[in-house]
């Protein structure tokens, strides 16, 4: 009974250093953030706030509509991230509001498909305010 | 020490839970909490917080105790080596994982910075948010937040680290009380080795919070059945459970759960006449907050997004269902844990090591299997009646189900044994 307590003991804490070391692996080690980062985003989205009502709803134009953005991972994951940072704003990419966020990833996209509006500020990298024309 | 260990994770707990109440009824009612005014009721809490650790009917003197001094101290390091790799991971992912942020993060901010228009958080356009999850995990966050002054993803990581330390803490002490120290601390390091409760935990969900009330409740009923029937531990395992209850959806399960096993099993050797007096105590404990999680969900929280009654009664007739969840139930538990060594092998490990013996009470009841079982009858029973597709989300949401029980499912595999030797000697 014995060796078979010292076995069962060295069984339990190897099972316990070898997941912890293992998580370790996952874990990685410490590391700068990059701009792909949700802190480092959010941060620039705070920038975008500066300009926007504290609450109510906004519109929002992505690379997609707003169908199809539950289909494409980055373009919801852009929206969410957006929601985020801007929360207790409302953002409904299905509003339509005078005030816009254009999220894109392109800026050229971005450009050729908000003809209808008018950059109030463009934050780079696919991202601005806009306002729609009035005719 | 693990007697003050165990107190001071009861008194804890259940102040953080009632902390995180306030905080909500508060933010209902006035467009701005003021920081020191909220410093104010937390200075209160930890008063209350000491009284009800001083008035725990824990013993001080337990069955003797051998002495296990280098056991504890390589269980301390492990701690510390533990909590530095979850200050890595809080340090590379700041903000924990996508339902953290997008789900209990989010709606923290809604309490935080939305003035008298956090309610917002239940529109319609934020229907992917999950707005009706209860509040527990981002009231609390939105309290530490109020008290700082200001935003920071400390207090997030502090809380999530808080949470799933207390767990290992109230587990080690629980079963080291009860039994001994060998015994918890082999528990203790047994969950620390669950790579799915660790990464759990550090990604600053909900689970851990709510598994950490699941094993709360369960241990106060073993106490309530050791302790000569002391109606405090009974009255603070209903506020416990309606806790659970205030932090996931599935705590409201948990509440049925533990009122029905309860009923079922433990009451079953004792007198009848003891029953009504036992619910009433434990409803006592349970009403005030369960009232509050109830309101949140009937009256401000949107319908869930799983429950629907078109189609109801084709999924609970599709037998294809039933057999497509029970196999993933199977090779889920099989392979928890995996692809890094099974904490199932360390549970045998576990057994073997600190396996039962003499003890001088014997008045357990066996009440936590059959209550982990409830638990999982009844999540197989959410996954065939869920409108959601089957297969993703049994693949996004069971691990995270068993991380949920896996604390309590320790402790009453301790308790197992001790029964086991009630009947043997």
């Amino acid at each position: 009974m014995g060796k078979l307590r010292t076995l069962s003991l060295a069984v339990l804490i190897i099972v316990t250093l070898v997941n912890l070391l293992d998580q370790k692996r996952l874990t990685g080690p410490l590391y700068k953030q990059t701009a792909d980062d949700l802190a480092v985003y959010d941060l620039r989205l705070q920038e975008l706030r500066a300009f926007l009502p504290r609450e109510g709803v906004i519109g929002y134009l992505s690379d997609t509509t707003p169908a199809g953005m539950e289909a494409g991972q980055d373009v919801l994951q852009k929206f969410y991230r957006a929601q985020y940072a801007l929360a207790p704003l409302i953002i409904n990419p299905e509003a339509h509001t005078d005030l816009v966020i254009a999220n894109y990833s392109d800026p050229s996209l971005a450009r050729m498909r908000t003809k209808g509006f008018v950059v109030i500020k463009d934050f780079g990298g696919g991202l601005a305010l806009l306002q729609k024309k009035t005719s | 020490m693990f007697r003050r260990c165990l107190g001071a994770c009861i008194a804890f707990g259940l102040c953080c839970g009632v902390l995180s109440c306030t905080f909500f009824l508060w933010r209902s009612v006035a467009r701005n909490i003021s920081s020191a005014a909220l410093w104010l009721v937390l200075a209160g809490y930890t008063a209350l917080a000491m009284v009800v650790y001083r008035k725990l009917p824990l013993e001080s003197t337990r069955p003797p105790i051998g002495s296990r001094r280098i056991l504890s101290i390589a269980f301390l390091l492990v701690c510390c080596y533990a909590a530095w790799l979850f200050f890595i991971r809080s340090w590379n992912y700041p903000q924990g994982a996508w339902d953290a942020w997008a789900i209990w993060n989010l709606h923290a901010r809604f309490l935080f910075r939305g003035g008298d228009q956090w309610f917002q958080m239940f529109s319609r356009p934020l229907y992917w948010t999950h707005p009706d999850y209860p509040l527990l995990l981002p009231s609390l966050i939105a309290v530490g937040w109020t008290l700082a002054g200001k935003e920071t993803i400390l207090i997030p990581v502090m809380v999530s680290f808080v949470f799933t330390f207390a767990t290992v803490g109230l587990l080690t002490s629980s079963v080291s009380y009860l039994w001994n120290d060998r015994r918890g601390i082999a528990a203790g390091l047994l969950l620390l080795a669950t790579p799915d409760f660790f990464l759990n935990g550090s990604s600053q969900l909900a689970d851990v919070p709510l598994g950490f009330f699941i094993l709360l409740t369960t241990v106060l009923l073993y106490l309530y059945d050791e302790r000569d029937s002391n109606t405090m531990l009974l009255l603070l395992a209903g506020t416990s459970a309606a806790l659970a209850a205030w932090t996931k959806n599935e705590g409201l399960l948990f509440v049925l759960a533990a009122i029905v096993v309860r009923l079922l099993v433990s009451a079953g050797p004792k007198p009848v006449s003891i029953i009504p007096r036992e619910l009433c105590t434990f409803a006592y404990g349970l009403l005030p907050i369960l009232a509050l999680t109830l309101t949140f969900k009937f009256w401000l929280a949107p319908p869930n997004d799983i429950f629907s009654f078109v189609g109801l009664g084709e999924r609970l007739k599709d037998s294809g269902r039933y057999a497509q969840i029970g196999r993933h139930f199977l090779k889920e538990m099989a392979v928890f844990g995996a692809p890094r060594l099974s904490p199932f092998c360390g549970l045998i490990a576990y057994l073997v090591y600190a396996p039962a013996g003499k003890r001088s009470r014997t008045s357990f009841p066996q009440s936590g299997f059959p209550l982990l079982t409830f638990m999982l009858a009844g999540y197989f029973f959410v996954y065939v009646i869920s409108v959601q597709n089957l297969q993703w989300q049994l693949t996004n949401s069971f691990s995270r189900l068993i991380v949920q029980l896996w604390p309590t499912f320790l402790f009453c595999t301790a308790c197992a044994d001790i029964r086991r030797s009630r009947h043997s000697g």
